[in-house]
């Protein structure tokens, strides 16, 4: 018998060496989602991550009647208590914030529910609509209790975590990988969270075209990093020749129009770098890039002049290939 | 103690060899494939799965809602009759890993096979 087990030994060996991977492709969060787990518990983490994220969609949801953002939103400017995942999500959005001066801003729901960009009611408004609605919109209209355990808006002010709730299950299944030891990609959609390696090389992924976003203009190498894109052709309508995008700039009440198609963070916490990527497009170009000197952030603009510019932090972070040159575009360093 | 080999240590090793060597060979070959197919997913289903060559010529009907176009080695939603449109603007998919999705039917349809360029795209 013992011999028999030396035998299979190698064989054994051998098929332990043909890597295992599970993928699972599904729609959450108003997006089409697909986890890819490397390793041998591969498919019940990809399941476990698919859950997870499930979970988070029915917790932080603006339209779902038992979520704490629905209460909240339908509380009168009365105080409702919220879960501490809740609390945790809404203190990283009111932090980002601050510190984007509320350029990225939780409560702009009452602009993006007038222009209906992405719906059928998709229109511009008119301008004493777009004043009315400014008057609801204002991070610091949202008061966190100091134990976390209650939140209340003022002012008619309504929550909306959908510009983070991506980022913020990108970063929880990217811990459920890594407590198991294992790699994996979270492709959250424009939302990425590439963690540990991929078969011991860095993952590669793709910026995309703006022009045609199945393809891409650059590629960044990277390992245990969330990569996040916000850009004007995600969703977006037009009218009388005009494109009108679904990016807010709250001080307006416009879809921002700068001069630039997409901004990508590249950063470990995709919580951040999806409210970053909303704040920078705001931004423009040149506040942009040096909001992102002052703060040590790695992002890569694409412009509509199809200039590609990295900020100083990019090699630090990963290893930056530029590919649209085929298309017009210019490495602008 | 005797450590003289039996003809069924031979039978075993020679199994196992052989068995090894059929491994490999599986492992290589799909290594080394370079097929594309075109899949078509509805709400999670797979509906299709096809192998394009440069003579695919073939249109999927999704359920009345979604129209998918495979021509050569490309694919691309043709039809949808959802407002946004979003999957029909996409274009035509040409490499492995992109992918044209319709949010509100819930159908998608993605190229798979060959080493892709890169492992995802964020946008």
């Amino acid at each position: 018998m013992k011999r028999i087990f030396a035998a299979l030994l190698p064989l054994l060996l051998l098929c332990g060496c043909a890597a295992k991977e599970y993928s699972t492709d599904f729609f959450a969060m108003d997006t089409f989602m697909s986890v890819k787990v490397l390793g041998k518990e591969s498919e019940a983490l990809a399941q476990d991550c698919e859950r997870r994220i499930n979970e988070l969609e029915r917790e932080l949801s603006r339209t779902r009647e038992e979520s704490g953002v629905w209460l909240l939103n339908h509380a009168n400017g009365k105080a409702v208590p919220i879960t501490d995942r809740e609390a945790d999500v809404l203190a990283a959005a009111l932090a980002i914030s601050g510190q984007t001066g509320g350029l990225y801003d939780p409560t702009v729901a009452p602009l993006t529910d007038l222009w209906g960009v992405g719906t059928e009611y998709a229109h511009v408004p008119e301008q004493r609509e777009i004043a009315n609605a400014l008057l609801q919109v204002g991070a610091s209209k949202l008061h966190l209790s100091a134990d976390g355990r209650q939140v209340q808006a003022d002012g008619g002010a309504q929550l909306d975590l959908g510009g983070i709730a991506k980022g913020y299950a990108a970063d929880e299944c990217a811990a459920i990988l890594r407590a198991a030891d294992t790699s994996g990609l979270l492709t959250l959609g424009g939302n990425i969270y590439a963690v540990g390696t991929n078969h011991g090389e860095p993952w590669v992924i793709g910026i995309a075209d703006p022009d045609e976003s199945t393809d891409y203009i650059a590629t960044v190498a990277v390992q245990d990093k969330s990569v996040v894109t916000s850009g004007d052709y995600e969703r977006y309508f037009e009218q009388d020749g005009k494109r009108y995008h679904h990016i807010f700039d709250p001080r307006t009440g416009y879809p921002a129009d700068n001069g630039l198609r997409s901004v990508t963070v590249i950063d470990e916490n995709s919580t951040r770098a999806d409210a970053l990527t909303t704040a920078l497009f705001v931004m423009g170009l040149d506040e942009g890039m040096a909001f992102c000197e002052q703060n040590g952030i790695a992002a890569v603009f694409v412009t509509a002049d199809k200039q590609v510019i990295t900020t100083p932090d990019v090699p630090n972070v990963c290893t930056f290939f530029f590919a649209g040159a085929e298309k017009g575009y210019t490495d602008a360093q | 103690m005797r450590s003289r080999m039996k003809w069924g240590d031979f039978v075993i090793i020679g199994a196992v060899l052989l068995l090894a060597a059929a491994l490999a060979a599986a492992l290589l070959w799909q290594a080394a494939g370079d097929r594309l197919y075109a899949e078509v997913w509805q709400d999670g289903v797979l509906l299709e799965r096809v192998r394009l060559s440069d003579n695919t010529d073939r249109v999927i009907e999704v359920d009345g809602h979604n129209t998918v176009v495979l021509s050569g080695k490309t694919a691309r939603m043709q039809t949808a009759d959802c407002r946004d449109q979003v999957c029909v603007r996409t274009g035509t998919l040409t490499r492995v890993g992109q992918s044209a999705v319709c949010l509100p039917n819930r159908v998608l349809v993605k190229l798979v096979g060959e080493k892709a360029e890169v492992d995802a795209i964020a946008g």
